[in-house]
C-alpha cells in the first residue's frame, strides 16, 4: 500500500519534470511567462519530497513488502541507520538525489523569478531534463518501490561499513547536495551561452549559485575522509580508492572556476575557460555517481549488474557532447574589456593550470586500470603510492601560490606587496630549518614550508585586511569575501600541516597482550582487562577489548572492538581513537584468543591528525564567509562593477 | 621583457628567507638518510596490494592474509633481498597488478607523463589564450538569431538526454550481442588461444578440446578458422550440442540461415528440447521467411523449457516479429 | 572551448569529442564484459612446489603427484561455496580416477577442528593439506576461496578458477589436463 503511492508520487514528479520542461520550452519561446514552469517546480519539489518521506516512513516502520527495505532494512538496525539507509544502497540513493535536485530546482526558480532573469526558462529547462532523468531512473530501472512477495520477517540491515558511525547519516547527503548544486551554474551556464552573453552579471550569479555546492562538497569531502579515519581501523582517512578520487574531481574544478572567475570579473577574459571549468564539473558529477554507483572501478570480485551504469553513462556522453557542441555554436566571439593579467592575474591563471592538472592526472589514474584492460587485456592497480607522488608536487605548488597569490596586486610586482610576503618567508624558513633537524627528509622538509607559510600568510593578510575594515568603517562586501578566501586557504594550509605531521610524524606498535598486563607508551600507560563478547547472532560475531589508558592522573577507557561476518569470515575492526590536540591514540584490535584470554592490538600514535578536521572547517568557514549575501542597501544590491572597484581599493590598502 | 625591480629592506628579508629554505632542501636532498628495514618493510607494505581486499594496501588491511604478505616482506629483507627483488617475488605471483604504483614500462609509461602531458597542454592553453588580442566591444551575434538555433541545440540535445536512457530500458536488446554472448557461454575461464591450439596438437581428436579452441577463435573474431575447427568436432561427433550450435550461430550471423536451418534441424531431431537450438531456429527460419506458425512453434516451445533465459526478452520479441498481425 | 578564429573552434570541437567518445568506449567495454577475473600471472607455469601436512595425519609434496594431472582446490569450511564443490570434486576424482587425475584440497586460512569437520559432512575423501600462514596460498597467487588451479601432467598450470566452478565448467576444464 504504502509502495503504491510511493510510486504514485514518483511517477506524478516523473509527469512534473517533463511537463516543467515543455512549459520552460514554451516560455523560452516567448509564448508563456516562467510563471507555470516555476508553479510546476513547486509541485514536483512537494511529490519528490513525498516520496522520499514514504520511504523514510517504509524503513521506519520496516515494511519489507517495498522491495528496497527489504533490501536495505533490519529489525535490529538502529533509528539513525535505519534513517540513513535511505542514501545507503544503489535505488535508494538515486531517490534520495532526485528529491534533492528537485528542491535546488525549486529553490531555484523561486529566488531568480522575482528578479526576472531572462535566462530563468531556459536554466530551468535544462535542470528538468535532469530531473526527469532521475525521476525515469527511480521509476522503472531503479524502482525502489516494488512489491515483494512472499513478505519477509526480517532484512539483512544495510552494508555493516555504512551502519556503525553517525559520520555517515551526514557525509553522503553534503556530497550529493554538492553534486546537485553543481547542476545549477551548469543550467545557468547553458542559458548564457543560449542567450550568446557571457557577462558580468552571468558571472555574479553563477559565482553565488556555485559557492554553496563547493562549501558543500568541500564539508562532504572532509567528513568522508573523518569517517574512514573513525570506521575504517588502518587510521587513514584519504586512501585514493577510485570512489574517493571521483568525489574530489568535481571539487577540484570548481575551485579551479572560482579562482578564475576572479580574473574574468576584473579583466573580462577566460570566458571560454570558464564555461568549460563548469560545464565539466558537471559531467564530473555525474561521472562520479556513474562509477560510484555501478562499482565499475571496484575490486576483482564486487560488480552490480544493473542497467543504471550505462544509463548514467548515456548522460554523461550527452551532457558533455551536448555542452560541447553548444559552445562551439554559441560562445561569443571575443569578450569585451580584456585588461593585461597583472602579476595577480598570472599567479590565478598558475593556479588554474595546477588544479586542472591535479584533476586530469587524478582521473586518469583512477581510470587507467580500466583503459588498460580495454586495451591490452592486462591487469593493473592505481592507487596511494602513484597518486601521493604525482600529485604532492603539485599540491606543494597549489600551497605555495595559495600563500603569495593573494599578496599580489593586479598591476606590476611593488616592494610593498613584496613586504607582505616577509612574515611567511620567515615563518617558511625556521621551519624548514627545524624539519631539516627533526626529520631530514626534503619531501618534509617541502611540505612543511609550504604549508606554513600558506598559513602564516593568510593570518597576516586577514589580519591586514580586518585592520582596514576596522579603520574604515562598516559595508564592504568585497572585503568581507576576500576575508573568506583567505580563511579558506588557512585551512587548506592547516589541513597540508595535518597530513604531513599525521603521516610523517606517525608511529605505532603492535602488542599481544593478555589479560591484566600493562603495556607503557612513553609516559602513559595501557591496561587491558579483558574481553568482552558484545554482540552475536545474524551472521555476525563481535567482540570488544575493555582497556584502561592512564594518562598522568587522566583515566580513559578505551574499548576497540572486532566484528566477525560468519558468511565471508571477513573481519571488520572498529578502532578506538582518544583525541588529542598533540597527537590521537589509535588502538585497533587485530586478533583475539578467547583460549588465551589474549588479544593482539596496534597502537599508532598520530600527530596532528586532530587538526585536519579543524582545517576543514576552516575551509568551509571561510567558504560561508565569502557566500554570505551581501547586506542590501537601500534594497539594492552593489552592482558587481561597484564591488570590483571597491575590491581594488582594498587591494592597495 | 624586463621588469626594474628597486630593491628594498624587506626584500633582503625575503631573499634570506627563501635562501634558507633552498639551502635546507639542498642539505637534505643531499645528505640521504640510509632507511632502516623497518622503514623498507613500511615502504614496500604500502605499495602493494592486499589481494583480498577491496583495493587497499597490505600496509593498510587489517586482514589476516595481508598480514602474513607483511610477514613475508620482513622476512625477505631480513635474508637481504633487495626492495626490488621483494616486489618481483610479489609479481611473480599477482602479475604487475599487485603493485599499487606499477613501474613505468610499457603502457604504464603514460601513467607516469600523466601530470606532465596536463601540465603542458594546460600551459599552451592558458597562455594561448591569456594572450590573444582584445578586440573592442562587438560581442554577439544577434539575439535573435542565436535564440532560434540555441532553442534547436537545446532541444536536440535534451531529446537525446531523455530519449537515449529510455531505449536504452525500453527498447529490444540487439540480437546479435545476444548470440556473441551464447558462444562465449561457459568460458570462464578463458586460458590463452594458443593453450588450445596446443591441447588440439596433442590430442586432435578431443572433441571437447576443439571446441574449446573454436570458441577462442570466435573470440578472436577468426571465424574461418573456427568454422573448420567446429567442423572437424562434428565428424568425430556429429551430434556434439555445443558445435552445432556454434556452427549454427556463426552461419546465422554470416547471413547464411538455409544452411544454419539445416545443422539447427538435425540438433532438433537428437535433442528436441534444446532451448538454443529452437531459439536460433526460429532465428533463421525467420531470417528465411518462413511461415510465422513455424517460427512461433519454435519460440514458444523455447519460452516453454527455457525456464528462466535472459534471452526470454528476445523470444518475445520475435514472437511480436512474427506475428502475423497486419497491424504490425 | 576556443573562442577564437572558427578552425581553432572546430579543432577545440572534434578534440573534445573524440575524448568523450574515448571515455565512453572504455566504459562500455567495461561494462560489457562485466567483472573479470584477477589477473593470471601463474597461467602457463610450473606449479609451485609444497609439502604439506594432511588433515588427519602424514604429510603430501606436490613431487610425489609428478606425472599425474592435478586439480589443486583451495577451500575452508567457513566459504559457503565450498560446500558445493567439495562433493563435485569427490565425485570428479572417481570419475577419471582411470586417467590418473589427482584432487587435492589445500585449507585456507582455517582451525583444523571446523576443516575435518566439513571434510566428513560434505563427503570429501582427496587428501586435504593444512597451509600454515598461507604461504602456499601466497605462491599460487591466491586472491580467496574457492579458487582451483588446473595442473597438467607436465607440472604446468593449465587453467584457474577464480569463486566457485559449475559442474559443466570443471569438466570442460578438466579435460585440458587430462593425458
Amino acid at each position: 500500500m504504502i509502495g503504491a503511492i510511493g510510486f504514485g508520487a514518483t511517477f506524478v514528479s516523473f509527469l512534473g519534470a517533463l511537463l516543467g520542461f515543455a512549459a520552460a520550452l514554451l516560455a523560452l519561446r516567448g509564448r508563456w511567462s516562467s510563471g507555470p514552469a516555476v508553479r510546476i517546480a513547486m509541485l514536483t519539489a512537494a511529490a519528490l519530497v513525498a516520496a522520499n518521506m514514504i520511504m523514510v516512513v517504509a524503513l521506519v516502520r520496516h515494511d519489507f513488502s517495498i522491495s528496497y527495505v527489504a533490501q536495505v532494512g533490519s529489525r535490529t538496525t538502529p533509528l539513525l541507520y535505519t534513517v540513513a539507509s535511505l542514501w545507503g544502497a544503489l535505488e535508494g540513493s538515486i531517490l534520495f538525489w532526485a528529491g534533492l535536485l528537485s528542491v535546488v530546482l525549486m529553490l531555484f526558480a523561486v529566488r531568480t523569478r522575482g528578479a526576472d532573469r531572462e535566462d530563468l526558462p531556459a536554466a530551468l529547462a535544462v535542470l528538468f531534463a535532469v530531473l526527469s532523468f532521475f525521476a525515469f531512473i527511480v521509476l522503472l530501472p531503479g524502482n525502489p518501490w516494488a512489491s515483494v512477495s512472499p513478505v519477509p520477517g526480517d532484512g539483512p540491515g544495510p552494508n555493516p561499513l555504512l551502519g556503525n558511525h553517525p559520520l555517515m547519516a551526514i557525509h553522503p547527503p553534503l556530497l550529493y547536495l554538492g553534486f546537485v548544486g553543481l547542476s545549477v551554474p551548469f543550467a545557468l551556464t547553458v542559458a548564457a551561452l543560449l542567450r550568446g552573453q557571457l557577462d558580468d552579471r552571468w558571472l555574479a550569479v553563477t559565482r553565488r549559485w556555485t559557492i554553496i555546492p563547493w562549501v558543500s562538497l568541500s564539508a562532504g569531502l572532509v567528513l568522508g575522509a573523518w569517517w574512514s579515519y573513525a570506521v575504517l581501523g588502518w587510521g587513514g582517512y584519504w586512501a585514493w580508492d577510485p570512489v574517493e578520487n571521483v568525489a574530489l574531481l568535481p571539487w577540484l574544478t570548481t575551485t579551479a572556476w572560482l579562482h578564475s572567475a576572479m580574473v574574468s570579473a576584473r579583466r573580462g577574459i577566460l570566458r571560454g575557460w570558464n564555461v568549460a571549468l563548469i560545464v565539466v564539473s558537471f559531467a564530473l558529477t555525474i561521472l562520479a555517481t556513474l562509477v560510484t554507483r555501478s562499482g565499475i572501478l571496484d575490486s576483482v570480485h564486487a560488480f552490480t549488474e544493473s542497467p543504471i551504469g550505462p544509463l548514467f553513462l548515456v548522460l554523461f556522453a550527452t551532457v558533455a557532447a551536448g555542452a560541447l557542441v553548444l559552445v562551439a555554436l554559441q560562445l561569443p566571439k571575443s569578450t569585451s574589456g580584456g585588461t593585461p593579467l597583472g602579476t595577480r592575474g598570472g599567479a590565478f591563471l598558475l593556479n588554474n593550470l595546477l588544479f586542472v592538472a591535479v584533476a586530469a592526472t587524478v582521473l586518469f589514474g583512477t581510470l587507467f586500470p580500466l583503459i588498460v584492460e580495454a586495451v591490452a587485456d592486462a591487469r593493473v592497480s592505481v592507487g596511494a603510492p602513484y597518486f601521493e607522488r604525482v600529485i604532492g608536487p603539485l599540491a606543494l605548488g597549489l600551497l605555495v601560490l595559495a600563500g603569495i597569490g593573494p599578496t599580489l596586486p593586479w598591476g606590476n610586482w611593488t616592494a610593498e606587496s613584496r613586504r607582505r610576503l616577509v612574515p611567511g618567508g620567515l615563518a617558511a624558513a625556521t621551519a624548514a630549518v627545524a624539519l631539516l633537524l627533526l626529520d631530514g627528509r626534503p619531501e618534509v622538509v617541502a611540505a612543511g614550508a609550504a604549508s606554513v607559510f600558506a598559513l602564516v600568510e593568510s593570518i597576516s593578510l586577514i589580519a591586514r585586511r580586518v585592520g582596514a575594515l576596522r579603520a574604515r568603517g562598516p559595508g564592504m562586501h568585497g572585503a568581507r569575501r576576500s576575508v573568506g578566501g583567505l580563511t579558506a586557504h588557512a585551512g587548506v594550509a592547516v589541513i597540508g600541516l595535518a597530513v604531513l605531521a599525521s603521516t610523517a610524524g606517525q608511529t605505532d606498535v603492535t602488542a599481544t597482550l593478555r589479560a591484566g598486563e600493562t603495556l607503557p607508551l612513553g609516559s602513559d600507560t595501557l591496561t587491558f582487562d579483558g574481553i568482552a563478547q558484545s554482540a552475536q547472532g545474524a551472521g555476525r560475531d563481535a567482540v570488544t577489548a575493555r582497556m584502561q589508558l592512564r594518562e598522568g592522573d587522566r583515566l580513559t577507557l578505551v574499548s576497540p572492538s572486532l566484528t566477525l561476518f560468519t558468511a565471508s569470515n571477513a573481519t571488520v575492526a572498529t578502532p578506538a581513537i582518544v583525541p588529542g590536540a598533540l597527537a590521537d591514540l589509535y588502538v585497533t584490535l587485530t586478533e583475539v584468543d578467547p583460549a588465551a584470554d589474549a588479544a593482539t592490538f596496534r597502537f599508532a600514535r598520530y600527530p596532528f591528525v586532530s587538526w585536519l578536521w579543524v582545517g576543514g572547517g576552516i575551509l568551509v568557514a571561510g567558504g560561508l564567509l565569502a557566500a554570505w549575501p551581501a547586506p542590501r542597501r537601500h534594497g539594492q544590491p552593489a552592482p558587481e562593477r561597484t564591488t570590483v572597484a571597491l575590491d581594488h581599493a582594498a587591494d592597495r590598502i | 621583457m624586463t621588469i626594474r625591480v628597486p630593491l628594498h629592506r624587506s626584500d633582503l628579508a625575503l631573499v634570506v628567507a627563501i635562501a634558507i629554505v633552498v639551502l635546507a632542501l639542498l642539505i637534505a636532498i643531499a645528505r640521504p638518510l640510509i632507511p632502516t628495514l623497518d622503514a623498507r618493510a613500511r615502504a614496500l607494505d604500502s605499495e602493494l596490494r592486499c589481494p583480498v581486499c577491496q583495493g587497499t594496501a597490505i600496509a593498510d588491511s587489517p586482514a589476516v592474509f595481508a598480514a602474513e604478505m607483511r610477514a613475508v616482506v620482513r622476512e625477505r629483507l631480513a635474508a637481504g633481498l633487495t626492495d626490488e627483488q621483494v616486489r618481483d617475488f610479489f609479481v611473480e605471483r599477482y602479475g604487475t597488478w599487485i603493485l599499487l604504483a606499477p613501474p613505468p614500462q610499457g603502457p604504464q609509461v603514460l601513467l607516469w607523463l600523466a601530470p606532465g602531458f596536463a601540465l603542458a597542454g594546460g600551459a599552451l592553453l592558458l597562455v594561448h589564450r591569456a594572450r590573444r588580442k582584445q578586440r573592442p566591444e562587438a560581442v554577439v551575434a544577434s539575439p535573435a538569431k542565436v535564440s532560434r538555433r540555441g532553442t534547436f541545440a537545446i532541444v536536440v540535445a535534451l531529446t537525446l538526454a531523455v530519449g537515449l536512457p529510455v531505449a536504452v530500458v525500453l527498447g529490444p536488446r540487439g540480437i546479435g550481442d545476444e548470440i556473441t554472448g551464447t558462444v562465449a557461454l561457459g568460458n570462464q575461464l578463458a586460458p590463452s588461444l594458443a593453450d588450445r591450439e596446443a591441447s588440439v596438437a596433442s590430442d586432435p581428436r578431443s572433441v571437447v578440446a576443439l571446441v574449446s579452441l573454436g570458441d577462442a577463435y570466435v573470440d578472436a573474431g577468426r571465424s574461418a578458422e573456427a568454422v573448420s575447427v567446429y567442423l572437424r568436432a562434428l565428424e568425430l561427433e556429429p551430434l556434439n550440442v555445443r558445435a552445432s550450435l556454434a556452427l549454427g550461430v556463426i552461419l546465422l550471423s554470416a547471413g547464411r540461415p538455409a544452411e544454419a536451418l539445416a545443422l539447427f534441424d538435425r540438433l532438433l531431431v537428437s535433442s528436441p528440447d534444446q532451448p538454443d537450438a529452437l531459439l536460433y531456429r526460429a532465428l533463421a527460419r525467420y531470417q528465411l521467411g518462413a511461415p510465422s506458425e513455424e517460427v512461433r512453434s519454435d519460440v514458444l516451445r523455447f519460452l516453454a523449457v527455457a525456464g528462466n533465459d535472459p534471452r526470454r526478452a528476445m523470444a518475445e520479441r520475435l514472437l511480436d516479429l512474427a506475428s502475423p498481425a497486419p497491424s504490425g | 572551448m576556443a573562442s577564437g578564429r572558427p578552425a581553432s573552434r572546430v579543432v577545440g570541437l572534434l578534440g573534445g569529442l573524440a575524448l568523450i567518445g574515448v571515455l565512453l568506449g572504455v566504459f562500455a567495454l567495461a561494462f560489457a564484459r562485466g567483472s573479470s577475473p584477477g589477473p593470471a600471472a601463474q597461467l602457463g607455469r610450473q606449479a609451485p612446489a609444497f609439502a604439506l601436512e594432511r588433515l588427519g595425519g602424514g604429510r603430501l609434496a606436490l613431487d610425489e603427484l609428478r606425472g599425474k594431472p592435478i586439480i589443486l582446490n583451495f577451500w575452508a569450511s567457513w566459504c559457503l561455496p565450498c560446500r558445493d564443490e567439495a562433493p563435485m570434486l569427490t565425485g570428479l576424482a572417481a570419475d577419471y580416477a582411470s586417467h590418473g587425475l589427482q584432487v587435492v584440497g589445500i585449507v585456507y586460512r582455517d582451525d583444523t577442528a571446523s576443516a575435518i569437520d566439513f571434510m566428513s559432512r560434505y563427503g570429501q575423501t582427496y587428501p586435504g593439506l593444512l597451509d600454515p600462514g598461507q604461504r602456499t596460498a601466497l605462491d599460487y597467487g591466491v586472491f580467496g576461496v574457492p579458487e582451483t588451479y588446473f595442473i597438467d601432467a607436465a607440472g604446468a598450470i593449465r587453467a584457474r578458477q577464480l569463486g566457485p566452478l559449475s559442474a559443466s565448467a570443471l569438466r570442460s576444464t578438466v579435460e585440458k589436463i587430462l593425458p
